[in-house]
């Protein structure tokens, strides 16, 4: 019981200075959307890359690479590959959505499919499905939480009533500051969860084994072909493991909370120094496989979903209760980090592109802000219930989610260089490919030929939006110039 | 507007990231410790910032 205690309070303590930190630094006010949603688009190169960083690298991402390396060995390396690519991608694209969202004001991923394509309808439907699938990511970081607390407390607290408190804590601070709040939360997250993962991918290596060289000869002794893709696995093959870096990377900023963080940017130029040095950090991906490999080799046997705690089992069992607390807290910030932002991004789908765009609300900035900010609550609250009943659902929803976002890449890329693209022919496209994602889950088929399904909807999705957008009226056509022109031109806040 | 030579420019590591991948995909020799395709993308990653650095700094910021 000591022990957990002295782990938890550490855990807690972490948490409770990073929520300090931003109700101190995002302390602002908040007379109407922008600010809140897209911190009022003045976050400068610093505390943008915060930001990015923050929301990008989950608990997920560490838990799972480590996890992935436990498990399944070479495909991990997906994960170091997809960020880097995706970066690249960035440079040259969020710059042209940054100057199109200066221009009209844009808020919302939802505003970006209404302002280019002419249509709020089509802006309400991507704001619709971008909502719900907001929630399964929600859950995910929940689970991730679960096993962290869980864990710190040896057993012995009831982890799913810390869970609820600590989304329920998250979502207050979310309305007291914002996304601003959000980014200086990160300043806290990013410190921590650095020190963390060269902690578990050098320090663990080298306690146990030397050097993490000397833990891959023991790993590669021990399974030899473990850590080449091309001899370890049947389904996680060469052919899957590029189309998933493709689509991973091409997916990677067309999430709802993503875009508005790309919005928060004070010029196109912060952006573009931002992506030029973000791929660093993809190298702590090759750090959590050093730990994936360290925990393969002192805590062996672990199949399932549990291999996702491996390692930090390892600092449970070998290290002071204190190390584990601090472990425990960084992850805890990885997740709450992310949650915050999945809930403004789906507080603002709803608010924006439903509410006032569909249903044609009509009420002052001031009104618009407050419902937004309220609704930050109650989607949190409905988070926990859901995550509490429909627990293995959600998880399951996870498989259709991670492909169906990829269904906006089209209509984002096309919005920029393709002008004959209707609003129906994008909407159509995207039905389709989601409609394939979800038939895929129900046929537990991951993969075509080999090739990640999302692919193969992705495919289809661009057949069906090129086939209906021609038999559909274009947008008209000196609004699509005035985009396109927009969308080059390096405006500054 | 964006240039051509910058996207050629962008795109080598990108390729290396992906496209190369199957053809350096092999455990011998060891890299510093790392297997062969493992030290490769290690080596990308960390270089893919030097690619953006000069396509932002010597080619688009340039008239």
């Amino acid at each position: 019981v000591n022990a957990a205690a002295t782990a938890l309070s550490i855990t807690g303590a972490i948490v409770a200075l990073a929520l300090v930190v931003g109700l101190v630094g995002g302390r602002h006010k908040l007379p109407n959307p922008s600010e809140f949603l897209v911190a009022g688009r003045s976050l400068g190169a610093l505390l943008l890359w915060l930001l990015l960083a923050g929301e990008t690298y989950t608990a997920f991402t560490f838990l799972g690479a480590a996890g992935w390396a436990y498990g399944r060995g070479a495909p991990v390396y997906y994960i170091i590959c997809y960020g880097a690519v995706a970066y690249v991608i960035g440079y040259f694209m969020m710059p042209l959505a940054w100057n199109a969202a200066k221009r009209y004001g844009m808020l919302t991923m939802g505003d970006f499919f209404a302002v280019r394509y002419d249509s709020k309808l089509l802006g309400a439907f991507v704001g619709i499905i971008g909502f719900v699938f907001l929630a399964p990511y929600v859950t995910l970081q929940m689970n991730g939480l679960q096993i962290l607390l869980s864990m710190a407390g040896f057993g012995t607290i009831d982890a799913q009533e810390a869970v609820i408190i600590a989304v329920i804590v998250i979502a207050l601070f979310v309305f007291v500051t914002g996304l601003r709040g959000t980014a200086w939360t990160s300043v806290v997250k990013d410190a921590l969860v650095m020190a963390g993962v060269v902690f578990a991918g050098i320090y663990l290596p080298i306690h146990f084994f030397g050097s993490p060289a000397a833990a891959i000869a023991k790993v590669e002794a021990l399974k030899p072909g473990w850590l080449v893709l091309s001899t370890t696995d049947k389904t996680y093959n060469l052919t899957w493991f590029l189309s998933t870096v493709v689509l991973n990377a091409v997916a990677f900023f067309l999430f709802p909370h993503t875009i508005m963080s790309v919005y928060s940017a004070k010029s196109a130029d912060s952006l573009r120094r931002n992506y030029i040095f973000l791929p660093l950090y993809q190298v702590m991906i090759v750090f959590m496989i050093f730990a994936g490999i360290t925990a393969l080799l002192v805590v062996p046997g672990l199949t399932g979903p549990n291999v996702d705690n491996s390692f930090v089992l390892v600092v449970a069992k070998y290290f002071p209760p204190w190390v584990l607390g601090a472990i425990a807290g960084a992850g805890c910030l990885a997740a709450l980090v992310p949650v915050s932002a999945h809930l403004l991004g789906a507080s603002g789908l709803a608010v924006k592109n439903v509410v006032t765009d569909l249903f044609g609300w009509n009420a002052s900035e001031r009104a618009r802000t407050i419902v937004m900010r309220l609704l930050v609550v109650v989607l949190a609250g409905g988070a926990v219930v859901l995550w509490v009943y429909l627990h293995t659902t959600l998880v399951e929803m996870l498989l259709i989610v991670y492909n169906g976002m990829a269904q906006f890449v089209p209509g984002f890329f096309a919005a920029f260089w393709w002008r004959r693209g209707s609003a129906w022919g994008i909407a159509s496209g995207i039905a389709v490919g989601i409609a394939i994602a979800i038939v895929a889950v129900i046929a537990q088929e991951p993969a075509l030929f080999g090739v990640n399904i999302g692919i193969v909807a992705l495919a289809a999705n661009v057949l069906v939006a090129v086939l209906v957008s021609f038999a559909t009226p274009p947008p008209a056509r000196d609004h699509v110039e005035r985009f396109v022109a927009a969308s080059n031109a390096d405006a500054s806040a | 507007m964006i240039k051509r030579r910058s996207v050629v420019i962008a795109a080598i590591p990108a390729v290396a990231l992906t496209f190369a991948v199957p053809f350096v995909d092999r455990d011998s020799p060891h890299v510093l410790g790392l297997p062969f395709v493992l030290a490769w993308l290690l080596f990308w990653t960390a270089l893919t910032p030097a690619f953006l650095w000069i396509v932002h700094h010597r080619i688009e910021q340039r008239p």
